[in-house]
């Protein structure tokens, strides 16, 4: 008996250290979050300085983010509405004849609620959020993290505002093109293949999707926004070892916040099914 | 003046500072010897308060900086000049843009006055026409004196240089020191400088200190280090793998 319980503590020891470290490592993504969030409404008690200090980067960013993130975003959002058109329009065809009818209702919802937010989301922590990890880490292994506190910038800030602000305004705008272009995906294939016409589809489209179902979309990707921007900052920030670390920073950036984007888009969507 | 009293701090398990004592007066250039790895550049961190230590005081005039609040540590911080190890230019900056990125955040002045004071401190570091180069497209040495300008850009009270000739040949090491003894002639500034190539540590110091496994064990002039007994200091400006100093 007392081995068993010795036992039993020797097993939990095992996890104790790992399991702390996330503990640890979860406090310091909301201290870096609470950070971020004072300092952006100090900022904006002060425009003179958002403007001289922080308006440039701001755009410089939201075009890092947004603007060139808009030929992946269209690419990948075309062939999943494509995808989901066939997979669904031919299944659905095999089970009741005439059903696919519905397929513009089934295409453009699933977009809207689900794939246009989490995809978009995916995708940009992926090119971005690995990015920023990158950067940050690279800046803190050659002391220039440093540097910048020596010359009256706070790196949190400095650093964290452009990349914040530009993801809460880019990733929702990417998830709208992403809604767009795979509803007309799905378009495509449904007139093209499964022989549906698109007054058929787009009525589809129309009746489906409420205001609520885009809003509930929206909100999601804000979430995503705030998420892989947090997790990439954090990584990069506590970069630690050379070149070695900047690796790992930038590949535990894009595991956190990918699994985190999944693991909060459930329970968001068991929020909005209240409504 | 800089007044170091009793300085700890540790890394996890590993002690670095154990007790670190040291004066600096004012106008006066300190170098600090000793092997890599035994805290240099955190003793440097600490006095920025880039790092915090776990205990001691550091005094600058009459304060102790370590009691300062968030506010006055900037502000402390904006009357000290670091020259980082590797530069620590801001890479996605131009050089003109690294120098004056101090006095475009802090000082309220016009554009015009700004581009004449980059524009003069890079010529006091022996460089023109470069303002619109990225530090990417500079060799190492002149990235170290880009950065020594960005280091004095703010007119700062205290310079402090990290292994300032480490990784540049020895003829743009030679160079440097000059630099920094020119410096000390013609700014008003006490300076801290950290290294270990001895050659360096005799041209450009005031005095030298030996940091020897958290504390410093031994303070001089060049001549006086040069003629020392201790047996440690001895290894250590001679070079020596023999000696009281263990390789492990």
């Amino acid at each position: 008996m007392n081995r068993r319980i010795m036992q039993g503590l020797i097993f939990l020891d095992k996890f104790w250290d790992p399991g702390m470290n996330i503990v640890e490592d979860m406090g310091r993504v909301f201290l870096l979050s609470g950070r971020l969030l004072r300092a952006i409404f100090k900022l904006m008690l002060q425009p003179v300085r958002l403007r001289d200090f922080y308006l440039r980067p701001i755009l410089e960013q939201m075009v890092r983010v947004g603007v060139n993130s808009i030929p992946v975003v269209i690419t990948t959002a075309l062939f999943t509405g494509m995808v989901l058109a066939i997979q669904t329009g031919v299944t659905m065809e095999s089970k009741i004849a005439g059903s696919s009818i519905f397929i513009g209702n089934i295409v453009s919802l699933s977009l809207v609620r689900e794939l246009g937010p989490v995809l978009t989301a995916l995708l940009v922590t992926g090119r971005v959020g690995s990015a920023i990890a990158a950067e940050i880490g690279s800046m803190k292994i050659t002391e220039q993290i440093d540097a910048l506190r020596t010359l009256a910038a706070e790196p949190v800030e400095y650093l964290g505002i452009p990349r914040f602000v530009a993801m809460l305004v880019m990733l929702p705008v990417l998830t709208v093109l992403a809604d767009v272009l795979g509803t007309m995906g799905g378009w495509m294939v449904s007139s093209l293949y499964l022989e549906i016409s698109s007054t058929v589809y787009w009525d589809g489209v129309r009746s489906g999707v409420e205001s609520l179902d885009i809003l509930s979309g929206l909100i999601k990707s804000l979430f995503f926004a705030a998420i892989l921007c947090i997790f990439a900052l954090h990584r990069g920030f506590s970069t630690q070892g050379g070149a070695v670390g900047v690796g790992r920073a930038t590949t535990s950036a894009v595991v956190n916040a990918s699994i985190t984007i999944l693991i909060v888009d459930y329970f968001l969507a068991q929020t909005f099914a209240l409504f | 003046m800089i007044r170091i009293r009793n300085l700890h701090k540790r890394f996890g398990s590993k002690a670095v500072l154990k007790g670190l004592d040291l004066e600096i007066q004012p106008g006066e250039t300190m170098v600090i010897i000793g092997r890599s790895g035994e805290g240099k550049s955190v003793l440097l961190k600490c006095i920025l308060n880039l790092i915090e230590p776990d205990r001691g005081e550091i005094w600058f005039d009459q304060e102790n900086i370590l009691t300062l609040k968030e506010s006055g540590r900037a502000q402390f911080r904006q009357r000290c000049g670091m020259l980082f190890q590797g530069g620590a230019l801001f890479d996605s900056l131009t050089i003109e843009e690294n120098v004056g990125f101090g006095l475009r955040r802090m000082k309220n002045y016009t554009e015009e006055r700004i581009r004449r004071i980059v524009r003069e401190k890079l010529a006091l570091v022996g460089l023109k026409d470069i303002e619109h180069l990225y530090p990417a497209e500079l060799s190492g040495g002149m990235k170290k004196r880009v950065a020594l300008a960005r280091a004095i850009a703010m007119d700062p009270e205290i310079i402090l240089y990290d292994e300032p000739t480490t990784g540049v040949d020895p003829i743009m090491a030679d160079a440097i020191n000059e630099l920094i003894n020119e410096m000390n002639r013609k700014l008003p500034v006490s300076s801290i400088a950290v290294t270990h190539d001895m050659v360096s540590a005799y041209k450009i110091a005031d005095r030298i200190a030996l940091l020897h496994q958290g504390r410093i064990v031994e303070v001089g002039t060049p001549a006086q280090i040069k003629r020392t007994r201790n047996p440690l200091v001895h290894q250590f400006i001679t070079g020596s793998a023999h000696g009281p100093i263990s390789l492990i």
